[in-house]
C-alpha cells in the first residue's frame, strides 16, 4: 500500500510538472504579442513596446522564463496580472470558493435527483415510471447546459420571479438555478447508473436471502440494495467533480457568477498570461488531486487493484 | 411493500419542493443588498427629491482599475466620475465651469495654468482637499506606478513639467509646450483628483481602493461580480450646471458586472438591475415598445466608426479607388441594419456632436454605386472574366482587412457586400487584436477599423499627422504638408477660431482624399426602468448617476 502511495504521488507530480510546462509553452505559441494587448492600438512606438517587454521579462529565453515561473509557483507566488497588477494567487483564491460552492451543490443535485429517479425506475422496472424516467434522462443528457440554463431562468426568474437570474455568493437562492443547470445533466447520468446498478443488485442472491428471512422491503432496498448499488455511482461522481469544475465555466458566464471558470475565459480574452497560467495550473492541480485521492480510496476499498 | 417505499420517496420529493418554496423567502431583488444601506438622507440646502434606495446598474465590462489616473477605458471613466471630481467641470454644451477649482488663469502661452481651489472640500477618507492633493494626483499619473493611461498620455503628450503648490489653496500646473486644450482636459475624469493620503496608504492597490471627493464613496469591489458605491452625505460641490445640488439622490449604487448581453437583458427584465448598459438593439426596442424600458442613447463625439484606408498599398493607393469605396457604401442602410433605429450614419471623419465639426466635408459623398463603378473603370479596373469582381493587369481588386470580428460583427458582412457589389474582392481576415495589430505593423492591410471618443477633434493628429505613420496610429500612411500643418496648429494655437479653421481644413483634406470610409456614429446606449428618473449624459456620453432618483 505504502509503495503504491509513493508511486501514485510521484506520477501525480510528474503530471503536474508536465501540465505546467505545457501551459507555459502553449501560450507562447499563440499568435500575437502580449505587449500589444496592454498598449492597445493607440500610439504605440517601438521603444514603448521594447521597454514593456523588458519590464515583463519577455526578452529572456523561454526556459529562463519558465524556471522563474515554476520557482515562484512552488512558493505560492503565481505572479501578478498583466492587466490590473493584482496578485494572481489572490485573484484565484477570491474566485475559488464560488466555484466550489457551485460544483458541490451541483453534485448534490445530481446525487439526490438522479438517485431518487434511478431508484424509482429500477423499482418500477418496465413500467411507465421506468420509461418516463429514462426518457427524462435522455432529454437531460441531450439538452446543452446553456439551453437548460436559459429555460430555467425564463421559468424561475422571468416568469415566477423566484430566484435571481444573476447570482453571486453561496446562499440557497443564489445557488439554486446555477446548481440545477450544472447538476441536471449529471443527474441524468446518475439516474441511469443507479437504475442499472440497482437492477443488477436486486437480482443478487443476498437480496433474495434478505427477503427470504423476512426483512422489511424498505430495509432490503435501502440497506442491502442501495448501499451496494451506490458504490460505482460514488466512484463515478468523484471523477465527475473535476468535470463539474470545468463545466462551471458556462454556468458561471450565464449567471454572471464569480468563479474560476469565468476568470479563465476572461484572462484568455485579455491575454493575461500570468492569470491564464495560474488558473490552469490551479485547476489542473485540483483535478490531479481529486483523481489521486479517488485512486487511493479505490485501492483502500479494494485491495485487488493494488496487485496489478 | 413497494407502494410504501414509493410513498416514502414521494414524501422526500415533497420536502424538497417545500424547501424550494421556502427559497421564496429570499426574493431575487434583495440578494444584491449585500451591503447595508447608508444612513438616513441628509437635508440639503436646495432641497431636491431625495429618493434613497439602491440604484442597480448592469455594466458590460469590468473595469481594470478605479484609479482615474491609471484608467484607459470608458468603463473606468464612467465609474470614476462618480467617485472623483476634477479641477474644472465641462457642461454638456462644452462650456467651462468651476469644479474643485473656483477660478483659473492661463499664462499668455497657455503653458502654465494657475488654479484657485475651493476651501470647503473633503475627501471620502476625511482629509481636507488642498493644493498638495493636485500635485500628488498629477505626479502620480506621470510616475512609473502608472504604466499607460489616458491621463498619462494627456500629460506626457503635452510635455507636463510639474505642479507647483503656491499656497494651500493655489496651484500652478506647468507644461513645456502650449496646451490650449488643457482647461477642457482638466475637466476630464482621467485628470481627477485623488486623496494624497490614500495614494500613499494603498500604493499599488490604490486602483482597488479609490478615494476621491465625488458624490459617491467607494464601498467594495467583488471581482467578476459587483462594485458597490454609497452616497457621500457631505457632498456639496456639484457643478453649477447639475440638475440639483447637495448629496446624490440615491443611497447606494450597485454596478453588477454582466458581460453577456443576454444576461444583462434578463436581469433588467426581472428587475435585478434598473439600468442596463449596451442592450441588444432589437430587444431594447421591443422593451421600449412594451413600455417597460426607456432607451437612452448618445452619439459619442470624436471619431465615429470609420475604416482607415491604406493610401500607400495597391489598389487603394489610387484616390479614385478610395473614393469608389466610400460611394459604394450606403451608410444610412448600414447603420439601420446593424443597430436598427438606434444607429446613426456617419459621413465624415468626426461626428457631428464634436467641437469643430465641418459640415461641408461631410457632404462630399452620397451613396452612388454607379459613380463608384465609373471611377473604378476610369482607374482601369474592369470585370474581364465575368465573376463580378474587377481585375487590372491580372491583379484582382483586393481589399485586405485583418480584423477582430468582436469590433465589427454587427456590420462587416453588410459592408463587404456593398464593396463586393461594385467589384471589390474583400478579404476579411478574422483574428484577435494582437494578431491584427502585428499585421498593421507589417503593413499587411487595406482597412483598419477605428473609433475614438473625445469631445474635440484632437485625435485627428494621432490618426493623420505624418509623424505617426510608422505604427503611431496614422494607418492611412498619407503624407500631406498642409494636413500636418493644420493638425499641429490645431493642437497648439491659443485662438479658438483659428483652431476651428485648422480642423475644418484637416477634415476637408482627409475627406477629399478619401482617406477614410465613414460608417456610423458610435452610440452609447442604456435602457432604464420606468422607476428611474433624471437619467442624463455628460459631455462624453457617460450617464450621470448623481442626478438619478428612483420612484417607488
Amino acid at each position: 500500500m505504502f509503495s503504491y502511495l509513493i508511486r501514485r504521488l510521484f506520477t501525480s507530480i510528474l503530471v503536474l510538472f508536465g501540465i505546467s510546462m505545457l501551459v507555459f509553452s502553449v501560450i507562447h505559441l499563440v499568435p500575437g504579442d502580449v505587449t500589444m494587448a496592454i498598449l492597445g492600438r493607440q500610439k504605440v512606438t517601438e521603444e514603448k513596446v521594447a521597454e514593456l517587454r523588458e519590464q515583463l521579462g519577455l526578452n529572456d529565453p523561454l526556459y529562463v522564463q519558465y524556471g522563474r515561473y515554476l520557482g515562484k509557483a512552488l512558493r505560492g507566488d503565481l505572479g501578478v496580472s498583466i492587466r490590473n497588477n493584482l496578485s494572481v494567487s489572490k485573484a484565484i483564491s477570491d474566485q475559488l470558493p464560488s466555484t466550489f460552492a457551485l460544483s458541490f451543490s451541483a453534485l448534490l443535485v445530481a446525487l439526490s435527483i438522479g438517485g431518487i429517479l434511478g431508484m424509482l425506475a429500477s423499482l418500477r422496472h418496465g413500467s411507465w415510471v421506468d420509461t418516463f424516467v429514462m426518457g427524462l434522462s435522455v432529454s437531460g443528457l441531450s439538452i446543452p447546459t446553456f439551453w437548460m440554463g436559459l429555460l430555467l431562468i425564463l421559468f424561475f426568474s422571468v416568469k415566477l420571479k423566484l430566484f435571481p437570474s444573476i447570482s453571486s455568493g453561496s446562499s440557497f437562492a443564489a445557488l439554486f438555478l446555477p446548481a440545477l443547470t450544472l447538476g441536471l445533466p449529471e443527474a441524468a447520468v446518475v439516474a441511469r447508473m443507479v437504475r442499472a446498478s440497482m437492477l443488477d443488485v436486486l437480482n443478487k442472491d443476498y437480496i433474495i436471502t434478505a427477503r427470504a428471512k423476512g426483512a422489511p422491503e424498505r430495509l432490503v432496498i435501502l440497506k442491502h440494495a442501495l448501499r451496494n448499488a451506490l458504490i460505482p455511482v460514488v466512484t463515478f461522481l468523484g471523477l465527475q467533480m473535476a468535470y463539474l469544475l470545468g463545466g462551471a465555466t458556462i454556468v458561471e458566464t450565464m449567471f454572471a457568477r464569480q468563479g474560476i471558470g469565468r476568470l479563465a475565459v476572461q484572462s484568455i480574452f485579455n491575454r493575461d498570461y500570468p492569470m491564464v497560467q495560474g488558473v490552469v495550473l490551479v485547476t489542473a492541480t485540483i483535478y490531479v488531486l481529486i483523481n489521486t485521492l479517488t485512486d487511493i480510496t479505490y485501492v483502500w476499498l479494494n485491495p485487488k487493484i493494488r496487485l496489478k | 411493500m413497494k407502494a410504501n417505499l414509493l410513498k416514502g420517496l414521494s414524501v422526500i420529493v415533497l420536502i424538497g419542493l417545500l424547501l424550494t418554496a421556502c427559497g421564496q423567502a429570499t426574493p431575487a431583488a434583495t440578494t444584491e443588498a449585500a451591503v447595508p444601506a447608508t444612513e438616513a438622507p441628509v437635508a440639503t440646502e436646495a432641497p431636491a427629491a431625495v429618493s434613497g434606495g439602491t440604484l442597480t446598474v448592469g455594466i458590460p465590462v469590468e473595469p481594470e482599475t478605479l484609479d482615474p489616473g491609471d484608467g484607459v477605458y470608458v468603463q473606468e471613466q464612467f465609474i470614476a466620475m462618480n467617485l472623483f471630481d476634477s479641477l474644472l467641470s465641462v457642461a454638456p454644451d462644452g462650456s467651462l465651469h468651476p469644479g474643485l477649482a473656483e477660478s483659473w488663469e492661463p499664462n499668455a502661452e497657455y503653458s502654465e495654468f494657475t488654479f484657485k481651489l475651493r476651501q470647503d472640500v473633503t475627501f471620502h477618507d476625511g482629509t481636507a482637499f488642498k493644493a498638495d492633493a493636485v500635485k500628488a494626483s498629477f505626479d502620480h499619473i506621470v510616475s512609473d506606478a502608472v504604466l499607460e493611461s489616458g491621463g498619462k498620455s494627456l500629460l506626457q503628450d503635452h510635455q507636463y513639467v510639474e505642479t507647483v503648490v503656491v499656497d494651500d489653496y493655489t496651484v500652478t500646473i506647468k507644461f513645456a509646450a502650449s496646451y490650449p486644450l488643457f482647461l477642457r482636459d482638466a475637466g476630464r475624469q482621467w485628470l481627477s483628483i485623488s486623496s494624497p493620503a490614500a495614494l500613499e496608504k494603498y500604493g499599488a492597490d490604490y486602483g482597488r481602493n479609490p478615494v476621491g471627493t465625488g458624490p459617491f464613496k467607494f464601498v467594495q469591489w467583488d471581482a467578476q461580480s459587483q462594485i458597490v458605491l454609497e452616497r457621500n452625505p457631505d457632498y456639496n460641490w456639484a457643478p453649477e450646471f447639475a440638475a440639483h445640488q447637495g448629496p446624490a439622490l440615491v443611497d447606494q449604487v450597485v454596478l453588477r458586472i454582466l458581460p453577456e448581453a443576454a444576461t444583462r437583458l434578463t436581469a433588467f427584465e426581472t428587475g435585478e438591475v434598473l439600468i442596463a448598459g449596451e442592450p441588444p438593439a432589437l430587444d431594447a426596442i421591443s422593451l421600449a415598445d412594451a413600455g417597460t424600458a426607456a432607451i437612452q442613447t448618445f452619439a459619442q463625439p470624436g471619431i465615429p466608426a470609420i475604416l482607415m484606408i491604406n493610401a500607400t498599398k495597391a489598389p487603394t493607393d489610387n484616390v479614385n479607388v478610395r473614393k469608389a469605396m466610400i460611394l459604394a457604401v450606403n451608410q444610412e442602410e448600414l447603420a439601420q441594419t446593424a443597430f436598427q433605429s438606434l444607429g446613426l450614419p456617419a459621413h465624415s471623419v468626426i461626428s457631428p456632436t464634436t467641437w469643430g465639426y465641418d459640415e461641408q466635408s461631410a457632404n462630399l459623398y452620397k451613396y452612388n454605386p454607379e459613380e463608384a463603378a465609373r471611377l473604378l473603370e476610369e482607374a482601369g479596373w474592369v470585370d474581364s472574366d465575368g465573376d463580378g469582381l474587377r481585375e487590372k493587369d491580372g491583379e484582382k481588386l483586393t481589399i485586405d482587412w485583418p480584423d477582430n470580428p468582436a469590433w465589427s460583427e454587427a456590420f462587416n458582412e453588410l459592408l463587404i457586400g456593398y464593396l463586393a457589389n461594385v467589384g471589390f474582392d474583400v478579404q476579411y481576415r478574422s483574428m484577435d487584436d494582437g494578431a491584427a495589430y502585428e499585421e498593421l505593423l507589417a503593413g499587411n492591410y487595406t482597412l483598419v477599423y477605428m473609433y475614438w471618443t473625445r469631445p474635440d477633434p484632437t485625435p485627428l493628429r494621432y490618426l493623420f499627422h505624418s509623424e505617426n505613420t510608422n505604427g503611431g496610429g496614422a494607418w492611412t500612411n498619407f503624407v500631406n504638408d498642409d494636413l500636418d500643418a493644420a493638425l499641429a496648429d490645431g493642437d497648439t494655437n491659443t485662438d479658438e477660431n483659428a483652431r476651428k479653421q485648422d480642423y475644418a481644413t484637416a477634415q476637408s483634406i482627409i475627406m477629399e482624399n478619401a482617406l477614410v470610409l465613414p460608417m456610423f456614429s458610435v452610440n452609447t446606449s442604456y435602457i432604464t426602468a420606468p422607476t428611474v428618473q433624471g437619467f442624463g449624459f455628460d459631455l462624453e456620453g457617460y450617464p450621470v448617476l448623481y442626478d438619478i432618483s428612483i420612484t417607488q
